[in-house]
């Protein structure tokens, strides 16, 4: 094996990486621009309400209960009759995601019989602290059109339903 | 468990008692009489069914346990299809429950169930674990034809402190109906309306007045009936299950504690025959809120400056220890620990305090094992075959409820004498003999040629009323079924927690064995019992009083001398779950665990040792009795024993207590008896801190025979005030014709009527004094 040779390969090799130059970007200039999400893309949770501003989630826990990852945790109670937040009997006063846990895989999404916890294509989540990314009922409802300022209250029990469990 | 093993009947010469059948072609033999449905469930075959349940008589009222049968006694028609729960297997039947007219069968019943059936699930309290939702995936078919309106009913109809309904979730199976009927003998729950239109319902429209309601929602097979404490608390499957027994009586009913994280959302039943015979009460299943009341005490408590202040494990032992030395102690309690708790408070009070003043007996109940009056023990089984029972003045409804199910049961075949002041057999006839209390000896008594006759008489006793009944109850010379007060009264007498017995049932002065495993002389004098110990305390003559799980202001039958000794002892040391009133008075507190929060053993009404296993941790600053006692001990210089001294050979006897003295009232007719008599929701345990039983709790009923009320101008629900020796209380009148008339009954252990003395004078609060009072 000559110098030559060695040079040659040196060539060839370099070539491929000039050549890029010449060929049209695949990186977009993010969070600027973003690259359009296929359509049945997986990304963060949404939980979604009626049309009327009641919340469609029920509390049923069978969410919890397809989650793979066991990053679900749904704690139900009565409604209030005279301050219904879902319809029917049932809703959830505590519905927490660790999006750290989450392998977004939609099982959630295809065990709820409401239609209430949605799988969407927002993907930006980013934060400073491990705690940040436990999200809750304020985090992953959308708003209700109906109330101006969302409610800054934390997520406390209902008269009744106990403590939060830990865990 | 049972010195008095059943003989157990001679089975008559009958045809051969066994049958032979095949199922799904395999071939069985089963006991003649077997049912199809139970037959088909042993060899593990699928088998759906609703109304069916193996504690109640078949019905066949639901018709999903469809099978193919063919064979005699239908030989001649070909093969049929019929209900599985209400036809026996015969000899040479060929039982087939896949094939296609059977399936065919339940899916038309499955449809047809559905049809007004709503479509729940998601929020039904009964999804995961529905019996309608997994035999309809099993058996029922892929759709329905019904695309009409559903009818519509009531839903989350509130039936009474515990249970809610929903209407149209019922696929009127009765098991809840024929349970009251053919279980509990009550009529809480019945079928109104006929047709589509039919419904389950309370018996007259009033809330579910029962002990024993939450074992409907056991039953219901369907999301039907729901208890109020589970709801939407938990799904099936994020459940944990955890077998323990209830501590709720001295019956000792299994169960099994289902826990999500780490709190307790329900109580199921877990059946033993000998036992429970699979049935919980209300009492029992509902009594877990304390666990979490906002009341526990987390923290020990320590007195300075007069008032009782937080302190730490160390600060709060140490001063307990230095009172408890400082001169002569006693300790009064126990009856709520378990074995070896008990154990470990017997040992520490005869080496760490040297004292023989040691009783758990803070109630009325004088003693806890037959043997302890040297009579032979019953076994609770005893009573399903016994033709004779002697109620003595005990209420197995208020005391140990579940008893109360099969002693029903017993009184439908058997004579059962209920022989007291108050009428304890409310739900199955009884012979009623009403006798006021210092009648009671007399009238055992004139029992017994009736028990010498009697092929298998058994007598049920509470241990109240002192050694005259003891001797007319073992001159009857038939077994006993003690109810003890408190739950392990039985593990605490014979852990020796009396001032004349040791460990293991040896006599105080004769306890060489126990010396032995002890490693030490213990003291040889016999102590006081409970009401000694109060008198020497009020006297002075006590320098401290250690108070284990026990409330005697509320308990102790003589509330003024529980009164006037826990003011007048320098030193009391008080260890609770809660800051009861006895708690209040004391100068050092310390906190406990509940019984579903520690692990051990403890001892049922027949001396049954069950375990229990620690469900919940309990709040963080509190330890369990038996690690306390092991800190205390150590303290005081004493290493408690692992191992518990030998039984002794013959047990010694226990000497009871002269009775309280309930007296009859003045010849004026003004002055009533006073009885204080057990109700279940009373008093001032865990019950009275549990938030699930709010709803049902009792507290200043006063209980009345209507004769001669009218008189003294009172009505059922009014208000009136009980003068009794020095003080007043004020309650509610209940009319209650099984009270004994001259007599006014309160709930032990429910504030204050321990205080009034023997007579009473009842008067109405004038209306206007009844708003301002309150
Ligand atoms: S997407 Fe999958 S992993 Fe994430 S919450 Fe839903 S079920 Fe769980
Ligand atoms: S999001 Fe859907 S599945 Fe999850 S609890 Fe709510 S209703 Fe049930
Ligand atoms: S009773 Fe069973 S089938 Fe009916 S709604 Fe409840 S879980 Fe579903
Ligand atoms: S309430 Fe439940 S147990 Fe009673 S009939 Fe209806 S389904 Fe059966
Ligand atoms: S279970 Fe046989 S008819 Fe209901």
């Amino acid at each position: 094996m000559g110098a030559l040779s060695q040079v040659r390969s040196l060539g060839r090799g370099l070539a491929t990486t000039f050549g890029y130059l010449f060929r049209p970007r695949v990186t977009v200039d993010y969070p600027e621009r973003e690259r359009p999400v296929p359509e049945r893309f997986r990304g963060l949770h949404i939980l979604d309400r009626h049309d009327g501003g009641l919340e469609k989630c029920v509390g049923c826990e069978l969410c919890q209960a397809a989650c793979p990852a066991h990053c679900i945790t749904v704690e139900a109670a009565e409604n209030p009759p005279d301050a219904a937040v879902s319809p029917g009997e049932r809703y959830a006063w505590r519905y927490e995601i660790d999006l750290l846990r989450c392998i977004f895989c939609g099982m959630c999404e295809e065990a709820c019989p409401t239609g209430a916890i949605q799988l969407t294509p927002r993907h930006d989540f980013v934060a400073f602290r491990r705690e940040d990314f436990l999200v809750d009922k304020r985090w992953l409802t959308v708003p209700d059109p109906a109330v101006v300022a969302p409610e800054a209250e934390p997520v406390r029990p209902p008269a009744g339903a106990g403590g939060k469990m830990a865990g | 468990m049972s010195s008095n093993p059943s003989a157990g009947p001679q089975a008559p010469a009958a045809p051969p008692s066994t049958v032979s059948c095949t199922i799904d072609g395999k071939p069985y033999t089963f006991p003649r009489g077997t049912l199809i449905v139970d037959a088909v469930r042993q060899v593990g075959r699928p088998i759906p069914y609703y109304c069916y349940h193996p504690r109640l008589e078949p019905v066949g009222a639901c018709r999903v346990c469809m099978v193919q049968v063919e064979g005699p006694p239908v030989a001649t028609r070909g093969p049929i299809v019929t209900t599985g729960c209400t036809t026996p297997v015969f000899e040479g039947l060929k039982i087939e429950t896949m094939s296609d007219p059977a399936k065919l069968a339940r899916q038309q019943v499955l449809e047809f169930l559905l049809i007004n059936h709503p479509l729940d699930c998601p929020v039904c309290d009964k999804g995961g674990e529905c019996d309608l939702q997994d035999f309809t995936l099993a058996y029922g078919p892929g759709k329905s034809q019904f695309a009409e309106q559903k009818i519509l009913r009531h839903k989350a109809e509130d039936l009474g402190p515990f249970l809610v309904l929903d209407q149209e979730r019922c696929i009127l199976c009765q098991r809840c109906v024929r349970y009251e009927n053919e279980v509990l003998h009550e009529q809480n729950l019945v079928l109104k309306e006929r047709g589509d239109r039919t419904v389950i319902d309370t018996g007259a429209g009033e809330p579910y007045a029962g002990y024993f309601s939450g074992n409907n929602t056991e039953l219901c097979p369907v999301g039907a009936l729901t208890s109020h404490t589970y709801r939407f608390k938990a799904r099936p499957w994020d459940v944990r299950p955890v077998p323990s027994v209830c501590q709720g009586c001295s019956l000792g009913c299994n169960l099994t504690v289902n826990l999500r994280g780490p709190k307790i959302v329900r109580l199921l039943w877990r059946e033993n025959q000998a036992v429970d015979a699979g049935w919980l009460c209300d009492r029992g299943r509902y009594g877990f809120g304390h666990t979490l009341a906002e009341q526990r005490l987390a923290t020990p408590l320590v007195r300075r400056d007069g008032e009782l202040r937080a302190a730490t494990w160390e600060e709060a032992l140490s001063a307990a220890a230095a009172g408890l030395t400082a001169g002569p102690a006693a300790v009064l309690g126990g009856g709520r620990l378990t074995d070896e708790e008990s154990l470990a408070l017997s040992q520490l009070a005869r080496l760490g305090l040297r004292t023989n003043d040691v009783d758990w007996r803070v109630g009325y109940q004088g003693f806890a094992a037959p043997a302890a009056i040297g009579l032979s023990e019953a076994a609770i089984t005893d009573l399903d075959r016994s033709d004779l029972v002697l109620l003595l003045d005990t209420s197995p409804l208020e005391e140990a409820p579940v008893l109360d199910i099969r002693l029903r049961r017993t009184a439908r075949r058997a004579t059962v004498i209920d022989l007291g002041p108050v009428r304890n057999l409310r739900h199955a006839a009884s012979r009623r003999v009403a006798c006021a209390p210092d009648e009671l000896a007399r009238r055992v008594a004139e029992l017994a040629p009736e028990f010498a006759a009697a092929q298998s008489p058994l007598v049920i006793w509470n241990g109240r009323g002192g050694p005259a009944l003891a001797e007319a109850v073992a001159a009857l010379g038939a077994p006993l079924l003690v109810v003890g007060e408190f739950a392990n009264a039985r593990g605490a007498e014979a852990a020796g927690l009396a001032p004349d017995l040791l460990p293991g049932y040896h006599a105080v002065g004769a306890g060489a064995e126990v010396a032995a495993v002890w490693g030490a002389e213990l003291p040889r004098e016999p102590g006081r019992d409970a009401a000694g110990i109060l008198n020497a305390a009020a006297s002075g003559d006590l320098q401290a009083l250690y108070v284990v799980g026990a409330n005697p202001l509320r308990s102790f039958p003589d509330g003024e001398l529980a009164d006037r000794a826990l003011d007048a002892v320098p030193f009391l040391v008080v260890q609770d779950l809660f800051l009861t009133e006895t708690a209040q008075r004391a100068d050092v507190v310390l906190p406990a665990l509940g019984a579903l929060e520690k692990a051990g053993h403890t001892s049922n009404l027949v001396g049954q040792s069950q375990p229990v296993a620690r469900a919940v941790a309990g709040p963080a600053g509190a330890l369990a009795d038996g690690m306390i006692l092991r800190r205390l001990a150590a303290a005081l210089n004493v290493t408690l024993a692992d191992q518990a001294p030998p039984e002794a050979e013959t047990p010694a006897r226990v000497r009871l207590p002269e009775a309280g003295g309930e007296r009859p009232g003045g010849g004026s007719g003004e002055e009533l008896g006073l009885l204080l008599r057990p109700r279940l929701f009373a008093g001032g345990g865990t019950a009275a801190f549990d938030p699930n039983l709010e709803p049902v709790h009792v507290a200043g009923e006063v209980r009345l025979n209507p004769e001669g009320t009218d008189r003294l101008g009172l009505q059922e629900g009014a208000a009136v005030h009980l003068h009794g020796a020095g003080t007043t209380v004020r309650g509610t009148v209940r009319l209650d014709a099984g009270v004994l008339p001259g007599w006014v009954v309160l709930a032990a252990h429910d504030f204050g009527g321990n205080r009034l003395g023997p007579r009473v004078r009842v008067t109405a609060v004038p209306a206007a004094a009844g708003v301002a009072a309150r």
